[in-house]
């Protein structure tokens, strides 16, 4: 690892003075399960990191009396688990599928939606786009089994390594964020992005940015759920994951309904398609599994990823069964 | 003696130590954070952000003390330095294994504040004022902790890297679960791994460590049952 | 301390192997002709198995060819039975899929074929006979692609079963024993132990032999300075070991009856050590307690230097071992999740009853973890290894091994043949094991390991959709 200075502020103002302006200067550490295995690989090499973690008021879980959420974004994932209720099962199954207590412990819940991709070509030091010493991309001829299947068509291949993201996108989550001109509320949706180039990041936040918050609107009446298709029950990054969030009327027909989709594509990803298709219907196998190939119509594998557009689409399917259910 | 060495060159990196104290304890105040940053001595200058005195240290050595297993320790680090390489390299506290390095394989597993951590992903600089247990902790001279009995009761480990961790995630498993489910045994344990192949020696020694502890202050007897 | 890559790198990886086979049977499961076509790399180095297919059940007519690839991806390693999982998965599924093609019960046709297996058939006629039991195969077994009672529409569930072999035996080994005066024991042995149980066995042989309680008996190894005894490897180590105290127990345990007779009133070869005593045999109350007996050492404690006397004396080499394994496919998904796993082994004589199963529970889940998992990849576009960390290069967890039972083959016809050492032999089966209760459970050979959702769904595919 590079050595680096270190600073650990108090306040949010603090914090946000202590970034730079560029990304690659300064980086900000909370949980750090992701961030010093990305240092010691060398593959970010800041000059300056900045513990967030005694800034008091990214703290906290707030239950609203609306029925609504504020999550601190300094929560680690296990408090979360603990916090939330039942209407949160998107977020609280996802994050229970990170069988890890020592990550749940670490982790917080501003972390999981800011860590880097886990493309293997990235990690190995070619860089976010996956490119030789010749700027020929890696990931196109090369082992890409667990890339992108959606929203591949840039030069981003990787997929968005978010446990929460696509629960949050389900929930219509909102993300607090506060920089050098203040604080901002982005939706859930739009705080992830597909960079441009190796030295863009994935989300829309500046280098001088942080979360401070993520904001749930009122669960009641909601169904949510999570489904993650992974090789193992031990710690392991899913190979396609969905979140789903239903409201049911009561004949039992959906009346509202988001979902979207985890490690298919460079972002969480939303799939509004599907979810249209869901409303007015009434939940069965068959309808869930239609809504499934929906999500995937648009689904574009690469050499040898074909078989992740099952996986996304039983996951969907499995996803709103559980959610209904 | 370079290290003292060193705190002497930074020390006049920063405004002079007697005047920064003063700000710095009232800024403390002022935050109602006092004894989140622990005072340090050298390695560190003062920078003005958002209207504060804020601390930066680094990117050399700053001498800190970290809670082990009970004591107080000084030691000097760079802000780079993990907690689980602190321990193992300057502390002599070596129970806790550097495998993967990486948030992965948890033979680095330590309980910090109660909790189950990788120590192999926390910073030292980071780790002050917290409460840090490593297997070390357990044993009270020749009395294995009942985790610890039960491991070696059931042949829980063969060539032992990952055993410390193993014991210190069961620890953890069982302050917070005394009569684990079947799902958060699996779940307690689901953040380490092991090469050899002792999950079923583990699970065994869960079941027995459980019911060793509920029944209050367990026989600790090193020996255990015979082998033969 | 090396990071991963780099200790990837330079220990060495287990050689790939590929192979196409024909076999030929009569229509009652009896198999006739094996043809192979093989090849594999070792990376830089040379490797070659052709001599070990087929495996343990030798088609007397057959033709292999076996052709070596170099590559470099840095060196082969010894993996614990090095050939022996990759020459028993290329057999034992070609036997499998024989049995499904001509309907039968894969039980049947292996037991059918046993005499393939020359000297040891009637060691794995009782293999496979308990290890059915354990399984409980003729109840659960259905033929390829029914599924096992448990399968859902989407979830099958099927058995599978392999059976291997390897040699063992004893290294080379010498031991320095000591008794001393006040009767405890020191053992000094320039062994090592891997955690595989290398302390206890020693003690237990001394204590044993002496008829004293474990706690007695000191064991120092792992240090240049005692005399010379292998290395770990081949499953030579507990033979190796056990031989050479035994010996110096012996004959230290005969220098002290020498010592002692003459104050009972008897001759050397009348006595004999039991429960903490020497007694004279048929007269029970003639005896002394050991540490009595050592006091007549007088200051001067004994030493003895033992060696392993050498094959077929204490040690032997040779043992046969089943396993089979339970698993239940998700067709959806292609994930494939164990249920349960029995093996059932003979190793000789067993000097420690739970270091020997730990060591076989231990080879299970190395199993499971090569047959489900771990994969090196590595990019052929830039040489680099992919997956050299342990997110992407996965080992099985806590939870991802199912339910284990484990039998050692013991008493008659097993103990006699004296100490043969375990590590290996459990370790090559799973693979085969796994990948023909894969086979059975969705009705296709998914034909690579490790047994992962794009292989698994590549082969339902190919057998035109759903299991």
């Amino acid at each position: 690892m590079q050595n680096f200075e270190y600073a650990s502020p108090t306040t949010k103002e603090q914090a946000v003075e202590l970034l730079g302006k560029q990304w690659g200067e300064t980086e900000v550490i909370a949980g750090g399960t992701d961030l010093l295995s990305l240092m010691k690989d060398f593959i970010v090499t800041p000059k300056r990191v900045v513990n967030i973690k005694n800034i008091a008021e990214l703290r906290g879980v707030t239950i609203n009396r609306a029925g609504g959420v504020r999550i601190g974004a300094l929560t680690s994932l296990e408090e979360m688990i603990e916090r939330l209720g039942k209407g949160y099962g998107a977020l609280t199954q996802a994050a229970k599928e990170i069988t890890s207590p020592q990550i749940r412990n670490m982790g917080t819940v501003g972390g999981d939606l800011c860590q880097r991709p886990r493309c293997w070509y990235f990690r190995a030091g070619f860089g976010l786009m996956a490119k030789n010493e010749n700027g020929e991309p890696l990931v196109p001829n090369g082992d890409n089994r667990y890339h992108a299947i959606l929203g591949n068509d840039g030069e981003a291949k990787f997929v968005s390594a978010s446990s929460l993201g696509p629960g949050l996108i389900a929930l219509a989550a909102k993300i607090s964020v506060f920089g050098p001109k203040g604080a901002r509320e982005i939706d859930a949706d739009k705080f992830f992005v597909a960079p441009k180039s190796a030295s863009d990041r994935e989300t829309v936040l500046a280098p001088n940015e942080i979360v401070t918050a993520i904001n749930i609107p009122s669960t009641v009446g909601v169904r949510s759920a999570t489904y993650e298709v992974r090789q193992r029950e031990a710690l392991d990054w899913p190979m396609a994951a969905a979140s789903v969030a239903l409201k049911l009327d009561a004949a039992k027909k959906v009346t509202s309904a988001r979902i979207a989709l985890g490690h298919v594509a460079p972002t969480p990803w939303n799939a509004a398609e599907a979810a249209k298709f869901l409303v007015g219907k009434t939940i069965t196998e068959d309808v869930a599994a239609e809504a499934g190939k929906i999500a995937v119509a648009n689904a574009k594998s690469l050499s040898r990823n074909a078989y992740k557009i099952q996986l996304a689409q039983v996951a969907v399917k499995r996803a709103i069964l559980q959610a209904a259910g | 003696m370079s290290s003292s060495d060193e705190r002497h060159d930074h020390a006049a990196d920063a405004n002079t130590s007697g005047e920064s104290a003063v700000s710095r304890r009232k800024f403390l105040k002022g935050t109602g954070v006092a004894l989140t940053i622990p005072l340090v001595a050298g390695g560190e200058k003062i920078v003005k952000a958002a209207g504060a005195d804020v601390k930066i240290y680094g990117p050399n050595k700053t001498e800190i003390t970290l809670t082990v297993n009970g004591s107080p320790k000084k030691v000097s680090v760079e802000p780079r330095a993990t907690l689980l390489d602190t321990l193992r390299n300057d502390l002599d506290t070596t129970g806790a294994k550097r495998v993967c390095d990486r948030a992965t394989c948890g033979a680095c597993t330590m309980i910090i504040d109660g909790k189950p951590v990788y120590g192999c992903t926390v910073l030292a600089i980071e780790a002050q004022g917290r409460k840090i247990e490593t297997v070390e902790s357990l044993a009270k001279g020749d009395a294995l902790h009942p985790v610890q009995q039960a491991f070696w009761d059931n042949d829980a480990q063969q060539c032992g890297f990952c055993t410390p961790g193993f014991v210190m995630a069961c620890k953890a498993l069982l302050d917070k679960h005394p009569s684990p489910t079947e799902e958060q045994i699996e779940m307690g344990v689901g953040g380490n791994l092991c090469r050899c192949g002792t999950y079923h020696g583990i699970k065994g020694a869960i079941a027995q460590a459980s019911a060793a502890l509920k029944k209050g202050p367990a026989k600790m007897t090193r020996g255990g049952k015979s082998n033969g | 301390m090396l990071e991963r890559d780099a200790e990837l790198m330079v220990a060495g990886t287990r050689p790939s192997a590929y192979a196409k086979v024909k076999i030929g049977a009569k229509k009652d499961g009896t198999i006739v002709a094996w043809e192979s076509q093989a090849w594999g790399s070792g990376g830089v180095g040379n490797f070659s198995f052709a001599n070990q297919l087929p495996y343990v059940l030798k088609v007397a007519d057959r033709k292999e060819v076996f052709s070596v690839i170099p590559t470099n991806t840095g060196p082969q390693r010894a993996w614990r039975a090095p050939n022996h999982p990759q020459a028993c998965l290329i057999t034992m599924s070609a036997f499998e899929d024989m049995a499904a093609k001509l309907g039968m019960d894969p039980l049947d046709l292996f037991m059918k074929n046993l005499p393939l297996a020359g000297v040891r058939q009637n060691v794995y006629k009782d293999e496979l006979m308990k290890a059915a039991e354990m399984i409980e195969w003729k109840k659960l077994w259905r033929p390829r692609g029914e599924g096992a009672p448990g399968s859902t529409k989407n979830v099958k569930r099927g058995l599978g079963l392999s059976l291997h072999t390897w040699g063992g035996g004893g290294h080379a080994s010498d031991c320095d024993l000591t008794v001393h005066p006040d009767g405890t024991v020191e053992i000094k042995m320039g062994t090592q132990d891997l955690g595989v149980g290398t302390r206890t066995v020693l003690a237990i042989v001394a204590a044993d032999t002496f008829a004293i309680p474990l706690n007695q008996v000191k064991v120092h190894i792992g240090d240049n300075r005692y005399p010379v005894s292998g290395g770990s490897g081949g499953s030579t180590t507990v033979g190796g070991i056990s031989a050479s105290t035994r010996r110096a127990s012996v004959d230290a345990l005969n220098m002290i009856l020498e010592k002692v007779a003459p104050t009972m009133g008897t001759t050397a070869d009348k006595l004999e050590a039991v429960g903490g005593k020497i007694v004279e045999i048929g007269k029970p109350t003639n005896s002394m307690t050991w540490k009595q007996a050592c006091a007549k050492l007088g200051t001067q404690p004994l030493t003895t230097r033992g060696k392993n006397p050498g094959k077929e004396t204490l040690t032997t080499g040779g043992v046969g071992g089943v396993q089979m394994a339970d698993v239940s496919v998700d067709i959806e998904t292609g994930v494939v999740k164990m249920n349960n796993f029995v093996a059932v082994q003979d190793c000789g004589l067993i000097i420690d009853m739970k270091t020997t199963e730990s060591q076989v529970f231990g080879a299970m889940i190395m199993g499971v973890t090569y047959a489900l998992y771990e994969e090196r990849v590595m990019d052929d576009q830039t040489g680099k290894m992919l997956n050299a960390n342990m997110e992407f290069y996965r080992l099985a967890g806590l939870r991802d091994i199912g339910n284990f039972k484990v039998h050692m083959m013991t008493g008659k016809g097993y103990d006699e043949r004296g100490v043969i050492g375990i590590g290996e032999p459990p370790t090559v089966s799973p693979g085969a094991a796994i990948s023909n209760a894969v086979a059975n459970a969705i009705g296709v050979r998914v034909p690579t390991l490790p047994l992962t959702p794009d292989r698994v769904l590549a082969a339902l595919a190919k057998k035109g959709g759903k299991a």
